[in-house]
């Protein structure tokens, strides 16, 4: 005779079990590679043109441009070696900044631009006041560029 | 049991201070207020208005020349003239807070300081809910393992009996 | 008797460990909340840090202890470090869905993005879903004993997933920044170091004294259980 209890306790194990798998195999493997570098953006085939993806880079100093009277704005994305297009309709985040790191999610096209809808802000590792870094000060990194190219 | 309450009481007593002294931290630095009240008020004091820098509003800076921007929020526009050097969290399409005063006469808000976004929502609700559980968890813990100690107590004594 | 000495010392010392995280933590609040200064990138909402930090790390710390408490089950079957296993897997649950919480509050406005599916947030939501599993298993498992030895193995083999959470940000790509106290050195100023000290080390005190409680807990509802069973079986009750 099967008690209650134990096919509470079989399926307990199944249930986190499959859940494990699901989150090891099939969607931990895929987010190893959380987003993809501009240089690979350029280099890669046509077919996955259109496609969903997300791209991390360096905003270029000086490359943000809003256009009038609308929510548009273009950007520029590094990863030190190859530079992207980035157009994208909204308000971007607060902490999105010219020469920090920031992901877009959206999709790279034929006219050789990244059309995003969705920024999001990637901060450093460095904490301190705002006077001190008026101060010029600086606190040991890894560097974006670095945090950008790990495990190739 | 009487000394549990107490103990708990004081602690209680003790964060209340801690989170009373934030709070009017927050009142005195950090406290915002919309443009729309900035223009219902025209104060000559100083205050903090929190807005977004318009879309292609935002110049100046060239020379040493003051910038100037369009804050808004909910529709309601102030122009901002800022004259400070340090300018690196200035960005159209960006919530910032400006601090100063409001020039009647010139019909603008003079700006002596340019601050981030407080998000005090955010670090409030951080802090409650996490702590706030935490306490309920560790009080009803106490008080069970004080009761327990008092139950195996009572049954000690039955089972002399036996 | 092991297990009532042990209880004994339990009972004897849990109160310094109550009393240190209790000044510490107070201390560590008053400077999270009102000294320390804002951040020059994310202004005054890095104050989330000395929260998310400490229950993260306490999270880990917990589960650290589960897999030592494991171990010493295995190797001596006392009843009473089955119980501190037990304890240690519940607040373990407790700091890493406090983590999670804090977290995602934390990620909204940095970020722009409650979650993600980054490697950090995907092995730090393993361990939740592991310590879910594992107290699962023992409200169902009937056989105290046999189940006790499983959970014990579960939480063994669950262990790896910690230094995944940890180097995650250093060995893949994420969107959660890399190590902040690393071989590179500290990467947080002194200012904002001192809260955070603070409160990591008094939410890990804090824990301690926890785990010193719910030991207690469980081991008095078993006892009591125990002794109650036998008043009903010689017909007393």
């Amino acid at each position: 005779m099967i008690s209650g209890k134990k096919i509470g306790a079989i399926g307990s194990i199944v249930v986190i079990a499959a859940g494990l798998a699901y989150l090891a195999l099939g969607n931990f493997g895929d987010n190893l590679v959380y987003f993809m570098t501009p240089s690979e953006v350029v280099t890669m085939e046509q077919d996955r043109y259109g496609k969903k993806m997300r791209v991390a880079g360096m905003v270029v100093e000086a490359s943000m441009e809003v256009i009038p009277e609308t929510l548009k704005i273009r950007f520029d994305l590094t990863d030190g070696a190859e530079t992207i297009p980035v157009a994208f309709e909204g308000i971007p985040p607060d902490l999105f900044k010219e020469g920090k790191g920031a992901v877009v999610e959206g999709y790279w096209d034929k006219d050789q631009v990244f059309h995003s809808h969705m920024i999001m802000a990637k901060h450093e590792e460095d904490y301190m006041p705002l006077e001190m870094k008026q101060a010029g000060e600086t606190l040991p990194t890894k560097g974006l560029i670095k945090t950008l190219h790990v495990g190739e | 049991m009487n000394r549990f309450y107490i103990r708990w009481g004081v602690l209680m007593v003790v964060f209340g201070v801690i989170g009373f002294l934030g709070l009017a931290r927050y009142n005195r630095e950090v406290r915002t207020i919309s443009p729309e009240v900035l223009l219902g008020q025209k104060t000559d004091s100083e205050v903090r208005v929190m807005g977004m820098i318009e879309a292609a509003t935002l110049e100046g800076g060239v020379d040493g020349a003051p910038f100037r921007f369009s804050l808004s929020k909910a529709g309601t526009k102030v122009p901002v003239v800022f004259s400070g050097d340090d300018a690196d969290i200035l960005r159209e399409l960006k919530t910032i807070v400006a601090i100063g005063r409001w020039q009647a006469e010139k019909g603008e808000f003079q700006a002596a300081e340019i601050a981030l976004t407080p998000n005090y929502g955010f670090i409030a609700s951080a802090y409650l809910l996490s702590l706030v559980p935490l306490v309920f968890f560790l009080f009803y813990m106490e008080r069970r393992v004080a009761m327990l100690y008092v139950m195996i107590k009572e049954e000690k004594v039955y089972q002399a009996e036996v | 008797m092991v297990a009532t000495r042990f209880i004994g010392w339990l009972r004897r010392y849990e109160k310094w460990f109550g009393i240190t995280a209790a000044v510490l933590i107070a201390v560590g609040l008053y400077t999270a909340l009102v000294t320390s200064s804002a951040d020059y990138y994310q202004g005054e909402v890095v104050r989330i840090m000395y929260v998310h930090v400490p229950f993260v790390q306490t999270a880990m710390f917990s589960y650290f202890t589960l897999f030592i408490c494991s171990i010493w089950y295995l190797w001596k079957r006392e009843a009473v470090v089955d119980n501190a296993c037990h304890a240690a897997a519940g607040l373990s649950l407790f700091f890493t869905a406090g983590g999670l919480i804090t977290g995602s509050i934390w990620g909204k406005p940095t970020w722009n993005a409650w979650w993600v599916w980054d490697p950090r947030l995907t092995s730090f939501a393993i361990l939740f879903l592991t310590l879910i599993g594992y107290l699962m298993l023992r409200t169902f498992l009937d056989d105290k004993e046999k189940g006790a030895t499983f959970c014990a193995i579960l939480a063994i083999i669950g262990f790896i997933d910690l230094p995944i959470i940890h180097f995650s940000v250093e060995w893949w790509r994420s969107l959660h920044q890399p190590l902040s106290v690393s071989t590179r050195g500290i990467s947080i100023a002194s200012d904002m170091m001192i809260p955070l000290t603070l409160m990591s080390v008094g939410v890990s005190i804090l824990f301690a004294y926890m785990l010193m409680v719910r030991t207690q807990m469980l081991y008095l509802e078993h006892l009591l259980e125990a002794k109650q069973g036998r008043l009903l079986s010689e017909g007393a009750l």
